[in-house]
Formats: structure tokens, sequence, C-alpha cells
């Protein structure tokens, strides 16, 4: 395992990827709680249609980082460029347009309200994005093959079934970024074979995804992994191979 | 969506949503039971004060301090001063005199009924219906037919300045077992004395129903005042009281010139006895006001007391329901987190918090008024011994105020909602 | 509960209106980010509610402090003058604030004077009008007092919700809201003009001059209108806010991914702004119905009762027969004097049908002027001062009778001579078109389009020129003791 420098690691990135737009770009994001340090300089391009996963163990800083990119946070220093706009400095009102019209969550528990079905699960994120419609969240859920289960409550379905719904929710406002935060982590192997497909073949869509993980399987199945220890990003020997 | 979620809201937290409506219609109950008793008394005394007739009594001045407590009156001058008898069509001459419909003179004195062991009765000597010489006024009758049109007579009543004429109250004439037809032997504290027949039964207020009302006459020739009269009661026309007349109540030379001369040529109860008191410069006028003086006062004076214990319950029960909806915030954060992770707006999850607040504000309020509008009839009926009107306009007051209550009750959740981290909440975890 | 409501509307409606245009002209400039605007709102708010109170606070201590009307005037007069140095300075900072942002700093300031001075002319004439108003009749709680107190916040809430739809509209529509709010401080300019003016006339500072009276005159006329003026303004920055606002779009079958989404947020956008122009709708609705009922409805008088026409016999008198007139109920008559004036009178039996006594009395009282009387049930009210009459004293001069009108009794008729009815006509404004003679040159004419007019002894003469007039001024006495030709009625009874 080696430490790497930023410059170092922006030349790999370079180097790896051809010039798309970039949809994420972060310089010396620190996030900083109290005198702990949980994000330290991070400096970080990701850019239209990749799909790339975030590694590291407990503690390492991935959910602050996953936090700071998905607008639910503000960085203590540094700033962070979401579709080119700076939202390291917007408020709590702004950044919550930024949710709303550039991010699609997927979270580990689903987090899908209970009396509500699944069609209106989806359709709550169209009601805080604009108006509901419920034509549109009927496909978003023929899209990752629920058409059937448009009525069902949460409490209906299967682990893969709800996850599957909060992908349809995630996708339902055309975001710039899908970031999925263990969304495998409680489902079984087949569901999450399942899951991992779709996301798969939102990327083969040219979908932008981040993907934040403890399991190497799934990091390989990415284009690329990010690797973060005590708040800094590292260099894997496995990934440089 | 947003009366979906409302409606699941209930659904779902029902329980804890009926104890929040049932907080708010304890308090929305007493609240309007006091407010009905209230509001009723103050409804009664607006009516009075906007009727367009009203009822002055005109007393010697030195009688004017009132010291009657418990009904006897302690007031040392009483029943040595008096107004002339002749004195009174100057009433008839102010410059509202087309508005005096009518003036009856009063002179009370104790009597006995035939041998002088007998308990002293009052005779009330007065006119019934006498032409009153008054200039420009060629048949001016006045009398309690005119001025006081609710004395009911069985029996005839006796002819204007009769001596041997006079008319019993109800109470005494049960207690005696008087008749019309009847003969009375009637000693004055002067021992003077006369003999009366009996003309009717007169049913009146509580003051006649024990006594005996004469022609003034006879009440004069008794008590050996000859032109003499004690009270005047005058009926005149008026306009409802407003601003200007209240201001010149409480002192007339606080107004100016052209207010005082609004206030003098409108027919104010208040200039009409302005200008009687200018006639009759020995006398004191002062406006009748049936609730006013009795109910009205105890009101008045209660007033304060009832709006204190009407914010203590408006305070503890909005305390009651902001822990209840602290609660169910708390409850439901992760929901909560959710939707701000979703992009949604913090007015746009108050708003949902704020229209359930609402809603069981307006349900308790109803409910509260309707318990409220029963408990008031039974207050009423054992405090006042009367039912009450219930007053409509309470109803809009209390749901309002349930309403504020709901939202008072909202602004602790409120915050605990604009602080909470869907970071916190949806992972459990910094 | 209407009287506090439309007055509300009355004095604080074109303050909000011109307030509101000018914090939607600043909304406008600042909507480059969403934080501007944002921050612009917050920054609004919080200088409108202390503007407000402290205006409030202004206009009630001018009002108490100014003990009787020539303190009033001048209270009046000096916040008018203070309410037109503020809108201008407001109409003048603009057209800058619209266009630069920086200009916010200075526009900011203004705001919150316009908003203070503003309210503070507003409240002084609310808390003038509703002096002849009580709030309560008694200091005990009643439903009279509440209904009251609610119309008062109804109207400001009312007035709120107003306030933020027309920024909003004015901000969406800058152009349009820049010409309104010059012409909505035009329209006041008018009328505080007129104010400012007459308070200088009666404080002496300005010296009197018919031509300044009749402005004076013409702005008082219109000043009722004003805020119907304002509100039209005000349907005409709605009319342009829709216009301007897009239609909502339809989601329709074949859109899909970004495109839906897309017109998704155009949808909620135009729905939003949707909601905006119907709160707008709403708030103004609201406003003028409660005005219209108030203005149309409520205060009205009662109206009078047809008066039947008369005409004199040749004898030179009026008989009404008494058994006509006996019933107890009020019978109002008009006759039309020489010099055209409507002169009413009316009959009625003073007691009952047993003991007849008609009262003949003129439709006018010596202190309410000729609004009439009018019967309700058994009672005989003065319409003016809303007094009751106490019927058997119609007939007797004194407080606010009728004024007695002479009359005889003869062969159970009531005779009243002409020349009685003549001499009613100074009582009685109400003039009707009629033939009258030149005085001077005893040229027939039409009293209305006469050219020149003069009262002489309660009576009115017209003339054809300003030489017969010139000479009847100088020696009326040679030519008024022409004896009365009988009134030729030209004109018909209304219905």
């Amino acid at each position: 395992m080696l430490q790497a420098s930023s410059d170092e690691l922006e030349e790999f990135e370079t180097d790896s990827e051809s010039q798309t737009r970039p949809v994420i770009e972060t310089r010396g994001l620190t996030k900083r709680f109290g005198t702990v340090t949980a994000l330290d300089h991070i400096d970080l391009t990701i850019r239209a249609g990749e799909f790339v996963s975030v590694m590291g163990p407990s503690g390492s800083g991935k959910t602050t980082f996953l936090n700071l990119i998905s607008c639910l946070d503000t960085p203590t220093e540094g700033s962070y460029l979401l579709d080119g706009i700076d939202v390291s400095t917007f408020t709590e009102k702004e950044r919550a347009v930024m949710r709303r019209e550039r991010i699609g969550l997927v979270f580990q528990q689903f987090h899908l309200i209970p009396y509500l079905n699944a069609q209106e699960n989806v359709m709550l994120a169209q009601h805080y994005h604009s108006v509901v419609d419920a034509e549109g969240a009927t496909r978003a859920l023929e899209r990752v093959g629920l058409a059937d289960r448009a009525h069902h409550l949460p409490s209906q379905l299967s682990g893969g079934e709800q996850q599957r719904v909060c992908i349809a929710r995630a996708l339902i406002n055309e975001p710039s970024l899908i970031l999925a935060d263990e969304p495998t982590g409680n489902l079984d192997a087949k569901n999450e074979h399942l899951v991992m497909e779709l996301f798969s073949e939102l990327h083969r869509e040219g979908r932008v995804i981040v993907l934040i993980t403890h399991n190497p399987e799934l990091g390989r199945r990415t284009d690329r992994t990010i690797w973060f220890e005590h708040g800094r990003r590292v260099r894997r020997a496995s990934e440089a191979a | 969506m947003f009366t979906r979620l409302l409606q699941q809201s209930f659904r779902r937290d029902w329980r804890r949503k009926l104890l929040a409506i049932f907080t708010i219609v304890l308090a929305t109950t007493l609240m309007t039971a006091l407010a009905s008793l209230s509001i009723d008394v103050g409804d009664k005394m607006a009516r009075e004060m906007k009727a367009y007739g009203s009822n002055i009594k005109v007393v010697p001045k030195s009688d004017s301090i009132p010291l009657t407590i418990g009904g006897v009156n302690y007031n040392p001058l009483s029943g040595r001063d008096y107004l002339n008898e002749a004195d009174l069509p100057k009433i008839k001459d102010i410059f509202w005199r087309n508005n005096i419909t009518g003036l009856t003179p009063f002179l009370t004195l104790p009597v006995t009924l035939g041998s002088a062991e007998d308990d002293h009765v009052p005779l009330i000597g007065t006119y019934f219906h006498k032409l009153m010489p008054v200039e420009g006024f060629d048949n001016f009758f006045t009398g309690v037919t005119v001025t006081h049109p609710f004395w009911q007579v069985t029996g005839t009543w006796p002819e204007e300045d009769s001596l041997d004429q006079v008319l019993v109250g109800e109470t005494l004439a049960e207690r005696q077992g008087l008749k019309p037809g009847a003969t009375l032997t009637l000693t004055s504290a002067e021992g003077k004395s006369r003999n009366v027949t009996v003309s009717g039964i007169v049913e009146a207020s509580e003051e006649e129903a024990g006594g005996i009302v004469a022609p003034l006459a006879l009440a004069q020739d008794l008590a050996g005042l000859s032109g003499k009269v004690g009270s005047v009661s005058v009926s005149a026309l008026t306009i409802p009281e407003n601003s200007l007349s209240r201001k010149a109540r409480s002192d007339p030379s606080s107004l100016d010139a052209q207010q005082y001369d609004t206030w003098y040529c409108s027919a104010y109860v208040s200039a009409i006895v302005h200008q009687i008191e200018e006639a009759l410069p020995n006398a004191s006028a002062r406006p009748i006001w049936q609730v006013a003086d009795s109910e009205g006062v105890v009101i008045g004076k209660i007033q304060l007391l009832m709006a204190v214990v009407a914010l203590a319950a408006f305070a503890s029960s909005a305390m009651a329901i902001s822990s209840l909806l602290n609660t169910s915030v708390m409850e439901r954060s992760r929901e909560i987190g959710l939707m701000k992770a979703l992009g949604a707006s913090e007015a746009a999850i108050l708003s949902l918090f704020l229209g359930e607040a609402v809603i069981i504000g307006i349900i308790g309020g109803l409910i509260g008024a309707a318990l409220g509008a029963g408990l008031s009839q039974i207050i009423g009926l054992t405090v006042f011994g009367a039912t009450i009107t219930f007053p409509g306009v309470v109803v809009l007051v209390v749901v309002i105020a349930s309403i504020l209550i709901a939202l008072a009750g909202s602004v602790l959740p409120s915050r605990t909602i604009a602080a909470l981290a869907p970071v916190e909440t949806l992972y459990g975890r910094r | 509960m209407s009287f506090y409501l439309a007055d509300m509307f009355r004095a604080f409606g074109p303050a909000t209106f011109i307030a509101a245009l000018y914090a939607g002209l600043l909304l406008k400039a600042a909507r480059t980010t969403l934080a501007a605007e944002e921050r612009l709102r917050r920054h609004l708010t919080f200088i409108a509610v202390p503007a407000l109170i402290a205006g409030i606070a202004i206009g009630a201590f001018a009002f108490f402090w100014a003990d009787g009307a020539a303190a009033l005037t001048e209270a009046k007069m000096v916040m008018e003058g203070a309410c037109l140095a503020a809108a201008l300075l407001a109409i003048l900072s603009a057209p800058f604030a619209l266009r630069f942002s920086a200009a916010r700093f200075v526009a900011l300031p203004i705001f919150a004077l316009l908003v203070a001075i503003l309210t503070a002319q507003a409240a002084l004439v609310f808390a003038d009008d509703t002096t002849t108003h009580a709030l309560t009749a008694t200091s005990v709680l009643n439903t009279e007092l509440i209904l009251n107190v609610l119309a008062v916040v109804i109207a400001a809430a009312a007035l709120g919700a107003f306030a933020a739809a027309v920024s909003h509209a004015a901000s969406r529509t800058p152009l349009i809201g820049l010409g309104l709010l010059v012409l909505a401080v035009l329209i006041e300019a008018a009328v505080w003009g007129g104010d400012v003016m007459l308070g200088l006339l009666q404080v002496g500072w300005l010296q009197v001059t018919s031509a300044r009276v009749s402005l004076v005159a013409k702005a008082d006329y219109y000043a009722e209108a004003a805020v119907y003026a304002e509100l039209v303004l005000a349907l005409i920055l709605g009319a342009a806010f829709l216009l301007r606002a897009p239609r909502p779009a339809v989601l329709s079958d074949d859109l899909a991914g970004q495109a839906r989404t897309e017109r998704r947020k155009l949808k909620a956008f135009a729905l939003g702004e949707r909601r905006w122009f119907r709160g707008l709708a709403a708030a103004m609705t609201f406003i003028v119905a409660s005005m219209l009922y108030y203005d149309l409805y409520a205060s009205q008088p009662p109206r009078l009762s047809e008066a039947t026409p008369v005409s004199v016999d040749d004898q030179g008198t009026v008989r009404i027969p008494i058994d006509q007139v006996k019933d107890g109920t009020l019978h109002r008559f008009a006759y039309v004097s020489s010099d055209g004036h409507r002169v009413r009178f009316f009959l009625i039996n003073r007691f009952d049908a047993e003991h007849v006594a008609i009262g003949v009395v003129y439709d006018a009282c010596m202190i309410c002027g000729d609004k009439g009387y009018i019967q309700r049930g058994n009672e005989i009210i003065c319409i003016a001062c809303n007094v009751r009459i106490f019927v058997p004293s119609i007939g007797k001069a004194g407080g606010c009778n009728p004024i007695p009108l002479k009359h005889e009794e003869a062969n159970g008729d009531i005779v009243i001579a002409q020349l009685e009815l003549e001499k009613g006509a100074r009582f009685f404004s109400e003039v009707v078109s009629t033939d009258v003679t030149d005085p001077v040159t005893g040229e027939p004419l039409v009293n209305t389009d006469a050219p020149f007019s003069f009262e002489f002894e309660g009576r009115t003469y017209y003339f054809t020129g300003e030489d017969s007039y010139d000479a009847f001024r100088d020696a009326p006495e040679k030519y008024s003791h022409e004896p009365l030709a009988p009134a030729r009625v030209s004109w018909q009874p209304e219905d």
C-alpha cells in the first residue's frame, strides 16, 4: 500500500480517462469534526460516464466523502464543484435544490416510506423535485423490473425489490450523479447480483455512478476504485496493477 | 402527494393525534365556557347601549351618592332633600324636549296598614296617566303607564290626584288577602292617616310588589311634603352611544368646542342627562342600564381573571401539543431525513407538520366549542340562575384560538425539524 | 365589521400597493442567484416589519397628539407631504435599483422609509376615520368587538397576501411594475397634494383663490375613487403577469428521460406562477368585494319613500284630505317651488285613529338638513342622525324634529298656502329643472341652464345674462317683490 501525492493521482486520472466533462471536481476537500479530521485535502475528479467505487475500511472517511459530494454536508475547507458549480459555499436551501435536481441516493437501509406504496415512494421524489407524475413513476419502476409491484407497500416487497424501488426513486429526476452507499449490504447473493446488474446497465446507459462499499468483489465491477484511509486518498498496489 | 402524506400520518399515528385533539378539547371547552358567559353579558350590554330608547333617573343632588348596601339605604341625607313637583315641566323644556316621551315622579315613604303594630310597608306615590302642563304640548300625558309600560293592573288604575284610591303590590295583596275594593287605613310616620280603597292589584318590579302604589298627591299628603317628589323616571328616545358620547360621559369638559356642539346636539343619553341637569340645578340625572349596572359589573370585574384562566389553558395545551408533536418528529426523524435527502425544502416538510397541527386544532376547537356551549349553560344555570344565549362568534374565536394553540405548539418541533441532519438520521452515524 | 374591513383597505390599500411594487422591483434586481434572492427576501421582511410597526406608532402618536381638528389637519398635511417626498424618492431610485444590483444599498433604506411613512399616513387616516365608529359599545367582551377586531386582523392578512402577490408579479414584469409604480404614486400624489393644499389654505400659509379651492375640491371629490383606481392598476399588473406566465406544460406520453424531467420542472414553475396569480386574484377579489359591499350597500342611507307630487289649485293652496293621511303612516309629498327647488313635506297622524291630529312638517331638520325622515315600523327616524322622533311631538320645533309647516284645517282638508311651500325652498338643495323668468328682463328661461343665479331672502333668482345679474345684485329689493307665479311643474316623479 502506497500513499500517493495528489499530483500523482491527478496524473493517473488524466492518463486513464478520456477528456469528458467532469461531473465531480474536488480541490483540497477537507472536513473536520472538532479536532478530528475526517477528510483531509481530497482532490478528485469524476467524469461523465464513469462508474466509480469508493472503498476503504470503517472510519476511513468514505461516508463523510459521500455526504459532502451528495450535498448533505458542507466542507470545512476546500472546494467542490458539481457539474461545474461550486457548491461548497452554498446555503442549506441551495444545497437542497442541488440534491433534488442533480443527485440520486441509494441507501443500504433502502429508506422507503413504509406507508406509501412503491409508486408513491418514487413519486415522493418527484413531489419534492417539481410535480408528481404517476406515468413517469410507473416507467421508472418498469425500468427496474417492478412494473407489477407498483402498488405494493415496502413491507410486501423483498429486500431486493425494495432496493430496486430505491434505485427507481434515485433515477426518477434524471440526476447527474447516482450515489449508492453499500446498496447490497442488506441483500442476499442473488439480489446482490440483480442490483449490481442494474447498476451496470445504468452505467452502460451513460450514467455516473459512485458506489461506496466494503466489498472488493463489487469494487472490481466498476471502472475505477478510489481508496480512502484515515481520511486520505491512497493508492493501492492492486489498483495500479 | 401532500394530502396523501397527511392522510397517512393520521391513519398511522391516530392515537397520538387523538391525544392532541383531546388536549385541545380540554382547553377550548374551558375557553368557550368562559368566553360565552362573558360575551353573552357583553352582547346584552352592547344591545342596551345601542338601544334607541333610554331610561333616566333623576334624584336630588345629595341623594346621588349611592350608599345602598344589601338593599338598605345608608345615605344619611336620604329623605331630606326633594325635587319640586312644579319643576318637572322644565324637563320637557330642554333642547331635546321632543325626545322626552314620558316622565314619572316618585315619592316613597313608609306607612303602616290598619293598626300601628303592623309592619311598615313602602307607599309609593306617583303619576299614572296625568296631563302635565307643558308649554307647547297641549296634551302631554305622562305617568307610569308611559314610562313603565310593563306594569300590569288587575282591577282599575286609581284616579289621578285622588286621595282615597291605591294599588297594592301583588306580594302584599297575597299576604294580607287584599282584593280590589278592599279598604285600608294608611298611617305615616308623621302620624297622618287616610282611609283608602284598593282599586287594583299591581304587578310591577320587586320594589312595588311588597308595597302600595298611590297617586302622588296622597303620598305627599301623608308625608307632609306638599309639592315634593323623591325621584323622577324619564323615558327618552336616544341614539346609540359611541366613542364621542362615552368620552363626554366621563367628562364633558374634555371635549373641544366642535365636539361639544356635536355631542350636545345629538340625542345621546349622556347629552339628554346633561341637559336635564342644566334644567334642574339641584338634581342629578343618571341613565339606567339594567344589564350594565348588574351583570356587567360582575363580568367587568372578573373579565381579567377569565382572560388569565383562558391564557393559562392556552399555554398549557400548547405545551402539551408541543411535546406530543416533538415526540412525533423524533419518531419520524428518519422519514424527515429522507425527505431532506430527496431535496425537500424545510418549508415543505414543516407544512406537513403544520397541516397536521391545523387539522388537529380545527377538530379539537369544534368539539371544544360544542362541549363548552353545554358547560356554559350549566355554569349559567348554577351561577346566574338563567340559561345564556350562546354567542355564535365564540365558535369562530375558539377555533382560531385552537389553531393558534396547535401552531404555537409547533414552534419547538419545527426547530427540531430544522436541526435534524439527514446525515445522522439516515446513517445513524456521522 | 364591514366598515372596519373596508376602511382598512381604503386607508392601507394604496400604501401596500406602492410599497409592494417597489419591493417587487428590488426582488427582480436581486434575482441573480437563489441565495441572493433569498437574502433580499429576508432583508425586505426584516425591514418591512419594523418599518410597519414604526409607521403605525408614528401614525397613532400623531393622531393622539393632534388634539382638535386644526392640529389634525396640520398633522395630515405634514404626513402627506412626507409621503410625496418618499414616493418621489422611490420612483427616482427604482430604475437604478432595477438596473444595478448595488443600488440596493440605497434602495433598501428608501424602502424602509417608504413603508414607514406610507404606513404612518394610512394609520393616521384610519384612526381619524374610525373615531365616528365605535369599536365596541361596552368594555365587556362582546360579539361586535370581536367581529370588529377580527375585521382588522383579516384585512391586515389580506393586505399581506396582496403585498406578497403584487411584489412577486412586479418582479416578473418589472417594466410594467415600474410604470404602474409611477402611475400609482401619481394617483396618490393627486390626493395627497389636494390635502396638503387644503391644509395650507386652512392654516393660512397659502392665499385662498377660487382656482385653488376648485382644485382642492376636485382632488377631494376624486379621493374616494383613488383606491379603486389603484385596484385597477393592480388588475393590470395581474393581467400582465398572467400573460407572461408560462402555460403549465403537458407531460405527454412520448416524452421520456431528461426531457420529461425538464417538462416536469416547467410544469411546476408554471403551476407555481399560477398559484401566485390565483393568490393575487383572490386577495383582490376579497378587497374589492368588501369595499364595494360597504360603499354600495352597507354605508348607503335608507331610501326615502316616494313623494307624491302636489300642485297648487286656483286659490293658491295645496289641499290634502285628512282621511287620506290619518292611517298613522308617513305620507310624503313634494312641491316644486318657483325657483325649481323640490320641497318635500310629510303628513302623519300623531295619535291614533280615534284622536286624529295631523302633524304637517317639512321633510328636513334644522340640525341635520334635508336628508329626510323615514318610517320603520312605528318609528319615525331622521336619516342623518338616526334619532327616533317622538311621533306625538311631530309638528313642534326643537331637537331634531322636522321643521313645522304652517297650515290650516278646513272641511276635513289640510290646507297649505303656496307661499309657505315657497318659503320651504331654503331648506332643500335638490333642484329640478323648471321654467323661470329673469326678474330683471322678464325673459323666460330654464333654471338649470341659467348662467347666473343669486339667492335673496331664501329664494333663488336666475338670470339670462351678467347685466341683469349685476342689476339685481345691486338692488335686489327692487325686483324681488314680484308676486309668486304658480310653478309649472316640468319634472317626472322618480319611481
